[in-house]
């Protein structure tokens, strides 16, 4: 809400009689800053790539070096990329190959950024200047949010960068030893180095107390990666053989030091200067992994396809280290059958494969048992031991088995395209670090829980509608569709010595206290949330009110009623996260030299816990950040007898209406234009030129969708983990615009 | 070519590494249970060591529930429901007091599974310092989710009694909550195994025999029953624990009054009158740790704290009961040495000036308290104070003091101090409290106070009062007045005042150290929070109010967890 917005918002509550901080008087009404305008900008990216291609019977090379520069749309963030790739194939002998290859880039980030949170959540009342222009201090008693921090005035003198390093070198080699037999080999050393330093100034509240801070985090990683495997390809007759039998190591070995210094002179950069050490970390982490694999493929006359593979994976992860896998599948290319007469399909092919693969915690050591001997664990500057963690000393790989069938036609000269699949993916074994006790020790435990299935279809259809000479159009879509079921949870002890399968109830992992929560339950999906209902506002008097709902012995539902005591409401499955239909539309357009290539997503019946209104669509409980406006066909109970979803609004409003529940449980179906690009190609062959295209192009263009919150796709954490929750933070979806040019000689 | 490839083949062989890899940052289990004895005195650090985790909600769930202190607005944090008593099944905070409290119980309990007892003095002893961690865990536990004592301990539930990890973790089961009277016994066998097994003392920031007596004695008041319908038995005990305390004179003594008021500033090491506090390190401090911490809340101390909380206008007034204590830098007069722990934030101007001003608390609409912060003008002997365009003539009240009165536009009559503008925080001005900060630095570091000798003699003289023995409960009262309050002592204490002074010298002694809110439902008595702040400050919380049990914890219970009714 802007000023006026959030001023008239705040003279409505119930008890707005009640309102007295020293600025609430009507002039307030006029004062309007907007954090979001202070902290966005037009971003700027550069992205510039050369490559060159070279080689002789003997010796072949690629080199390429590309720069990359991105200044990010919330101000203050500069990110760098410096990359160069090379790669030799050097052929001495007929028989011998020798593929050296090196890969390294440089990221660098300057890092002065303004505050992502800070856009949705101050007051529009506080600007971060004074009437003469100069910067508010903290805890300002002029801001209306008078423990509010002005995150202008630290930054005007700390800052943070990073600069990452990466060196990958590959010496693989292929022997040829007979005309069957070929050897292959691949070695590969990946090092990689992250350096991060920031600087606080004695001035800053951020190290006032310290007389400033500087710290320096290191962490570098390196990964050894080798493949040993022996092919065999054999063709006689209509009939081709090719085999291969390998074996394969892959470690990673991580070292960090986390280093913070503390009293210093203004200005002054490194650790040299600092007075005190205030603190010394640092961490070695490991993990390692070894395959034995085999894989044949047959042919008969491209006809007849067939495959098998088995491997056997070892993984430092596990209890049981061990894990065997493999697959079988064949195809069958119908077209090239004699009796197949239909000219007008191109290719007609019919797939059908069964198999399984493993999938590895996230944890490193999840198998043992481990005291901590952190400071965590020790007393009075004195080391200890302090119980950590209770292993899981059966732990295993969990397994999918897929099974799979497909087709793919091509028909009408390839103008048109089809792709069918079908898959039941079957887990035993999943891999959950599932919540227990804490009257253990402990509060979770790594274990295989259960199994679930996954049944799914996608299918992709194109075609190109129009296909002349100056004129092509072109139009894919993609459908995917997946029903999701947890078919077993494995069956502990109960009291009475029986055993049976319980339900698990788990975090949506945004790691924000009252977030939602999800439950593993047999006959559900596996991303089903679980959390008081919410049943809407009590036309009466306003209040928020959720279901209580009571059960016989069985789980069965037997009544339900409302409260609007939240402590009395009951956990309630609230549908799955995951959408039922979800996929993409392209198109292209070429026109003489004009192209035009346009991509669309969507995502149909998906929920997202928007836990960010908790915060910023709270009825009045939180009065030290802003507030959303009401969405269209939101609606605020004001009198007795209105029907509204929105609770009565008041002042430190504490009936709870904010609290986690279904309220803020949304729909997340959305269509979006991910990207548009227009180009031209110029022909400047006469000039010794092969290719010139300009273009530009547009990414995330528009959205539809009717979710509250900023990006209606569902978020994932920095490590790439699926999140149910959209958090108080969301950095804003940006629109970008590029403009290219693409030259080959 | 047939030797490349065997060569090559070879080479595969010999690669097949060992996949095997173990943890630089933790101890295998299987090393410290292959001969525990050699490891005991880290496994007793580790069960202090998470006492530091456990007292950050202790303090929180204990102190906000009570009337010391008011926040400035409603929070985002789960500790809020600590103030406003809507007890929601789901508190991170509150998950965290529990699960921390067991862990600490889980690492006493398999210390004392592992090594049998009886072996020497030495060890005995070591472990007595497991049972007293255990003990006290139960009893802080108990209080926290379980009806006060006198309310039917054998049918009202404690909290399960679960003593060490299981042997099979993914096949255990846990029984239900055990009844109050249950919890409580297993917390006294406990501290008084740790009372006949401590035999070394090492100092007050480790379990001794002391602490185990200091802690008895409170757990034996809990169960003494009300001040109308007291239990005489455990009130003796409660006397007799303390007593034994109290006879040790020559370890434990009470701080003089100058020193009391630096009592925060002190290690607990360094401080005589402190039986037993969970020690904390600068070293375990960085960044922004102290933002976090305890004293984070109550203050901003260079820099660092988020300052929302402040001591309540109830116990501002209580301080001021025999004399008005003045925090003014250039007047500062302490009438009670226990408002040396109240920091007002006096702004000064850009002239670097204090705005002198008239504050009082009036009555808004809706009765919600608020203050008011007037600034003065004089004129001779004449005060007036102005807000907004109001102009009022003051009333002395007690001119010396700088107490007056104003005739407010409401027809109503307040009674207020002038003073020093403080900064606001929204309406509330900051009255800082550095209880829990400013240990032996400027910063806020600070110990949590478990048991202190001041809190045994007032142990003792309400337990006295149970068993009628008033001149006895007049004589451990009067030391704890008598040593704030300058001549502050009663002359008499009977049946009829005898729980109204004691609670209340109680609440201005253990303020912020997380007491409050159980003291006043132990005895039976209703929570009043009439005063400036967001908390409900007309409807009393009654002695009948109690914590819903951790939804998590009940989720993930292996058994039946019986959740406490939502009323």
């Amino acid at each position: 809400m802007n000023g006026a917005e959030l001023y008239d918002y705040y003279a409505s509550f119930a008890n707005a009689n009640t309102i007295a901080f020293p600025r609430w008087k009507p002039e307030l009404r006029n004062s309007n800053f907007s954090w979001w305008d202070l902290a966005t900008r037009t971003g700027f990216n550069q992205n510039h790539n050369i490559s060159i291609q070279s080689g002789t019977e003997k010796l072949q090379s690629f080199f390429s070096v590309g720069f990359y520069d991105e200044a990010g749309t919330v101000k203050g963030y500069d990110y760098e990329r410096y990359n160069f790739r090379l790669n030799t194939t050097y052929k001495p002998f007929e028989w011998l190959s020798i593929k050296p290859a090196l890969v390294g880039s440089r990221r660098g980030v300057v890092d002065k950024q303004y505050s992502v949170t800070s856009m949705y959540s101050n007051l529009p009342w506080d600007s971060p200047y004074d009437t003469n222009g100069n910067l508010v201090g903290h805890r300002s008693s002029t801001w209306v949010n008078s423990v509010g921090t002005n995150y202008l005035y630290d930054l005007q003198w700390n800052h943070s960068a990073n600069t990452n390093y990466e060196f990958m070198g590959n010496l693989d080699f292929d022997i040829k030893i007979n005309k069957n037999f070929t050897f292959s080999s691949v070695n590969n050393y990946r090092f990689n180095t992250y350096t991060s330093n920031s600087y606080s100034d004695p001035l800053s509240s951020a190290a006032q107390s310290v007389n400033g801070r500087i710290t320096e985090y290191r962490s570098e990683y390196a990964r050894r990666y080798t493949n040993q495997i022996l092919r065999y390809n054999n063709t006689w007759g209509k009939h081709n053989v090719n085999a291969l039998a390998g074996y394969e190591f892959n470690d990673y070995r991580a070292k960090t030091l986390d280093v913070y210094g503390t009293g210093l002179s203004r200005g002054f950069q490194v650790l040299d200067v600092v007075s005190l050490p205030e603190r010394t970390k640092g961490g070695i982490s490991e993990w390692a992994v070894q395959s034995y694999l085999f894989n044949a493929n047959y042919a008969y006359a491209d006809k007849y396809l067939a495959q098998l593979s088995l491997r056997r994976d070892g993984a430092s992860n596990f209890g049981k280290k061990y894990g065997d896998f493999f697959s079988i599948s064949a195809g069958w290319n119908i077209h090239k059958e004699d009796w197949f007469k239909a000219n007008y399909i191109n290719n007609l092919k019919l797939r059908a494969a069964y198999g399984t693969v493993g999938n590895r915690p996230s944890s490193l050591y999840p198998q043992y048992d481990l005291y901590a001997v952190n400071p965590a664990a020790g007393y009075n500057g004195v080391p200890g031991l302090l119980i950590g963690q209770v292993g899981n000393k059966d732990l295993t790989w969990e397994e999918t088995y897929t099974t799979g069938l497909g087709l793919d036609v091509n028909a009408f000269n390839n103008r048109l395209r089809l792709n069918l699949d079908y898959y039941i993916k079957n887990t035993d074994n999943i891999l959950y670090d599932v919540p227990i006790s804490g009257l253990t020790g402990v509060t979770s435990m790594w274990q295989n829980v259960g199994k679930m299935r996954n049944k799914g279809i996608e299918v992709a259809i194109g075609g190109d509608i129009i296909r002349s000479n100056d004129l092509t159009w072109s139009l894919d879509i993609n459908l995917g569709h997946n029903r999701n079921k947890l078919t077993d949870i494995y069956k502990t002890r109960n009291v009475d010595g029986s055993y049976t399968a319980k339900p698990i109830i788990i975090g949506d992992r945004l790691g924000v206290a009252g977030s939602a929560s999800r439950l593993l339950q047999i006959g559900l999906p596996v991303d089903t949330y679980y959390m008081p209902e919410w049943a809407g506002v009590n036309p009466d008097n306003g209040l928020p009110m959720w279901y209580r709902v009571t059960r016989d012995a069985n789980g069965n539902e037997t009544g339900r009623t409302t409260t609007s005591t939240y402590a009395q409401a009951t956990q309630e499955k609230m549908g799955k996260a995951s959408p039922d239909l979800f996929g993409g539309i392209s198109t292209s357009l070429r026109w003489k030299s004009f192209d035009m290539n346009a991509v669309f997503g969507y995502s149909i019946g998906g929920k997202l816990f928007n836990y960010s209104r908790r915060e910023y669509d709270s009825d009045g409980a939180y009065t030290d950040r802003n507030q959303m406006k009401l969405m269209d066909g939101w609606s605020r109970w004001q009198k007795a007898g209105d029907v509204a979803t929105h609770p009565v609004a008041r002042y430190n409003n504490t009936n709870n209406g904010n609290a986690m529940s279904s309220r803020y449980l949304e729909s997340n179906d959305f269509f979006r234009m991910r990207s548009l690009a227009l180009g031209y190609n110029f022909d400047l062959k006469k000039y010794k030129i092969k290719n010139l295209r300009a273009y530009l192009s547009g990414e995330n263009l528009f959205v539809i969708t009717k979710y509250s919150g900023v990006d209606p796709e569902i978020p994932t954490s920095d490590d790439g983990t699926i999140l149910f929750s959209a958090g108080p933070s969301v950095y804003p979806m940006t629109r970008r615009f590029m403009l290219g040019i693409n030259v080959s000689f | 070519m047939k030797k490349i490839l065997a060569i090559l083949f070879t080479i595969t062989a010999l690669s097949a590494c060992k996949v095997d890899r173990e943890p630089f940052g933790s101890m295998r289990s299987e090393k410290i249970t292959g001969n525990p004895e050699e490891s005991i005195d880290a496994l007793l650090n580790g069960v202090y060591a998470q006492l530091k985790a456990w007292s950050d909600p202790m303090h929180r769930l204990g102190e906000y529930a009570g009337d010391n202190m008011m926040i400035r607005g409603s929070s985002t944090d789960a500790f809020y429901e600590f103030i406003s008593f809507s007890r929601t099944p789901n508190n991170g905070r509150l998950t965290t007091f529990w699960d921390s409290g067991y862990k600490a119980i889980a690492q006493a309990s398999n210390i004392l599974n592992m090594i049998p007892q009886g072996k020497n003095a030495t060890l005995d002893s070591k472990l007595g310092e497991c049972y007293y961690v255990r003990g006290m865990m139960y009893f802080y536990l108990v209080r926290a989710f379980g009806r006060p004592y006198y309310q039917n301990p054998e049918t009202n539930l404690g909290v399960p009694i679960v003593n060490g990890t299981p042997e099979d973790v993914k096949n255990a089961t846990f029984p239900d909550r055990a009844t109050v009277k249950a919890t409580y016994e297993q917390a006294i066998a406990d501290l008084k195994k740790a009372e006949e097994l401590i035999s070394a003392n090492r100092g007050p920031v480790f379990a001794s025999k002391a602490a185990a007596q200091a802690m008895l004695s409170r757990v034996y008041l809990y169960m003494s029953g009300t001040y109308e319908t007291p239990n005489q038995t455990y009130a003796q005990l409660a006397v007799d624990y303390a007593t034994k305390v109290i006879n040790t004179a020559s370890t434990y003594s009470l701080l003089s009054r100058a020193d009391f008021m630096k009592y925060n500033t002190f290690t607990p090491e360094n401080n005589k009158e402190t039986i037993f506090a969970i020690k904390r390190v600068a070293s375990e401090f960085s960044g922004f740790d102290h933002y976090y911490g305890v004293g984070g809340m109550y203050s901003n101390i260079g820099g660092m704290g988020w300052g929302e909380m402040y001591a309540s206008a109830k116990y501002i007034s209580l301080l001021n009961e025999t004399g008005r204590n003045d925090w003014r830098p250039d007047n500062y007069k302490i009438v009670d040495a226990r408002a040396a722990f109240i920091e007002p934030t006096y702004s000064k101007n850009t002239a670097g000036a204090y705005t002198e001003v008239f504050r009082f608390i009036k009555d808004d609409a809706g009765n919600v308290q608020n203050y008011v912060q007037a600034n003065t003008t004089r004129n001779g002997s004449t005060i007036t104070c102005t807000e907004g365009t109001d102009v009022y003539t003051l009333t002395a009240v007690d001119a010396t003091q700088g107490i007056y009165s104003i005739n407010y536009k409401d027809g109503k009559t307040y009674t207020g101090y002038i003073d020093y503008f403080i900064t606001l925080n929204r309406v509330y001005p900051q009255f800082y409290i550095v209880k829990c900060s400013k240990e032996g630095e400027n910063s806020q570091l600070h110990s949590p106070v478990i048991s202190r000798l001041g809190e045994v003699y007032l142990n003792r003289a309400e337990a006295y009062a149970k068993l009628q023995n008033y001149p006895l409960a007049l004589a451990d009262l009067n030391v704890i007045r008598n040593r704030s309050i300058v001549n502050g002592g009663y002359a008499s204490l009977d049946a009829s005042n005898a729980g109204t002074r004691i609670d209340k010298e109680r609440q201005l002694e253990l303020a912020y150290q997380a007491e409050r809110s159980f003291d006043v439902f132990r005895n039976g008595k209703a929570l009043t929070r009439a005063y400036p702040g967001p908390q409900n400050q007309t409807a009393p919380v009654l002695a009948n109010d109690y914590r819903v049990t951790p939804q998590s914890a009940i989720n993930s219970y292996p058994g039946k967890l019986t959740q406490n009714p939502t009323q």
